[in-house]
């Protein structure tokens, strides 16, 4: 996957890449990825089998480490804290709390199997964000 | 067009196994012959079984030997979840130690480490609470801080911990890695996802050996009569010692071993019925659901039953 010409507007941006590299080993995935997804805005990352696409959106979670450019999510940099212009990698807590604000859903969607639908549903906000149950599950349910 | 009539039921005639008479037959005559000799051979005292078999000491022994078991299986739980995650740990250091502990505890015979820990006031002769190097705060003589039973327990427990702590791995690393990422995109953490994605899943694996485990060391705590300790075992030998009955005495406690770890099976087979959720589709059934299945055929064994009601599934 090679970046195109897209607008970079930082302000505006839910998600923001900036020349992404990521290589695993001898392959290189991500070659320079410019994204900028505006908020409200849907879009679609094509391509075919095994070009990248679940690295990148892995790369915005965090779950893979980015060897090269930029990315960030709502205006923050994703993974990493600049200070005194170096990087400082984040701590785990931090890592953490960032995550719970990005929703990703997973190629194999891996739901947790020795729990019910509720519980599926509610662990974010219950195990994460320390709702009581009783009002993680009455939100649960589509209104 | 009218609906097909729907042909008759199909009433076969089954196929004959004579071989399964025949078969049949000689077990029978061989459990007259061992029930004959039970009842007619006097040697096996039945009335001296019986007469110890409620005596207050053998009961004491026998609630030994269960504490025994519980406070070594304990150890061995928790050491081996410890010794499991740290030996899964990126910190060379910390899973070397892992190897290190599990290597030394795998490599050596539990009946000398139970004798190690019995004498260790040897190499320390007291223990204390302080400052590495510097100065001690609390100190007690190490034979009042472990006597015999203390020493049983450690012996047993952190022997136990390296077979759990293999047994523990395996079960988490039998867990797919997606689950750990998923929870992690959710935003949990390092120790919430241990406790409430990936331990609930691996113990679908972990416990039937745990099981087994704790099983053995039902019998595995007699060794401790070795060093003192009067659990049922050692409490039978005391008897033997003075009445020279050894045959019914030994029977004496195999009776009580033998109904132990029943109660243990039965147990074990409730929990991994717990820990089955999610992983299959219908839960297995209960022991007393499967007599029920199987008494009302004689012809053959049923053990598929219909899948439990999906509202009996939750907690
Ligand atoms: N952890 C990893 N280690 C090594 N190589 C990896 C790893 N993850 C992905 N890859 C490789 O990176 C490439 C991109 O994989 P990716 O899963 O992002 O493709 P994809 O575009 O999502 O494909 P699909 O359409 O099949 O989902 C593939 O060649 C894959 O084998
Ligand atoms: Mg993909």
């Amino acid at each position: 996957m090679s970046g195109g010409a897209a607008v970079a507007d930082s302000d505006a941006a839910m998600v923001l890449a900036e020349g992404v590299h990521k290589r695993f080993g001898a392959l290189e995935v991500l070659r320079g990825i410019d994204l900028s997804v505006r908020r409200g805005e849907v879009a679609c990352i094509i391509g075919p089998s095994g070009s990248g696409k679940s690295t990148f959106l892995r790369c915005v979670n965090h779950l893979e480490k980015i060897d090269a450019g930029r990315l960030f999510a709502d205006g923050v940099l994703v993974g990493y804290e600049e200070r005194g212009g170096r990087l400082h990698e984040l701590h785990e807590r931090e890592v953490a709390r960032r995550r719970a604000e990005i929703g990703m859903v997973f190629q194999h969607f891996y739901l947790f199997p020795h729990m019910t639908v509720l519980d599926n549903v509610c662990s974010g906000p219950l195990i994460v964000k320390g709702v009581p149950r009783a009002e993680a599950e009455a939100r649960a349910p589509a209104p | 067009m009218s609906a097909p009539r729907r042909p008759g039921d199909i009433t076969a005639v089954p196929v004959r196994h004579p071989g399964r008479w025949v078969a049949s037959a000689v077990v029978l005559v061989l459990v007259a012959m061992l029930i004959n000799s039970l009842v007619t051979n006097t040697r096996y005292g039945w009335g001296t079984i019986g007469h110890y078999l409620f005596e207050r000491s053998v009961l004491d022994g026998l609630a030994l030997t269960w504490g025994l078991t519980g406070a070594a299986m304990g150890i061995g739980v928790a050491g081996g979840i410890v010794l499991a995650v740290m030996r899964l740990s990126a910190n060379p250091l910390l899973s070397g130690v892992s190897w290190f502990y599990i290597w030394v505890f795998r490599g050596t015979p539990v009946l000398v480490q139970l004798f190690l820990w019995y004498n260790l006031s040897y190499l320390y002769s007291h223990i204390a609470l302080g400052v590495p190097f510097g100065p001690e705060f609390v100190h007690a003589s190490t034979n009042t801080l472990i006597p015999a039973v203390v020493a049983g327990i450690l012996g047993l427990g952190l022997n136990e911990a390296a077979y759990m702590a293999e047994i523990v791995r395996a079960g988490i690393l039998a867990v797919d890695p997606g689950q750990h990422e998923a929870a992690s995109s959710i935003g949990m953490r390092r120790v919430q996802i241990m406790r409430h994605v990936v331990l609930p899943q691996a113990m679908r694996v972990i416990v039937p050996p745990t099981g087994n485990e704790a099983n053995s060391m039902l019998k595995t705590t007699s060794l401790v009569s070795v060093i003192a300790v009067y659990d049922l075992f050692g409490t039978t030998q005391n008897f033997i010692a003075s009445t020279y009955e050894s045959i019914p005495l030994l029977l004496m406690a195999s009776i009580w071993y033998l109904a132990s770890s029943t109660v243990l099976s039965v147990a074990q087979y409730y929990v991994e019925r717990f820990y089955a959720r999610g992983a299959q589709r219908a839960l297995p059934p209960t022991p007393l659901q499967r007599l029920r299945a199987n008494l009302t055929t004689l012809r053959r064994p049923r053990i598929d039953l219909a899948p439990v009601a999906p509202a009996s599934r939750r907690r």
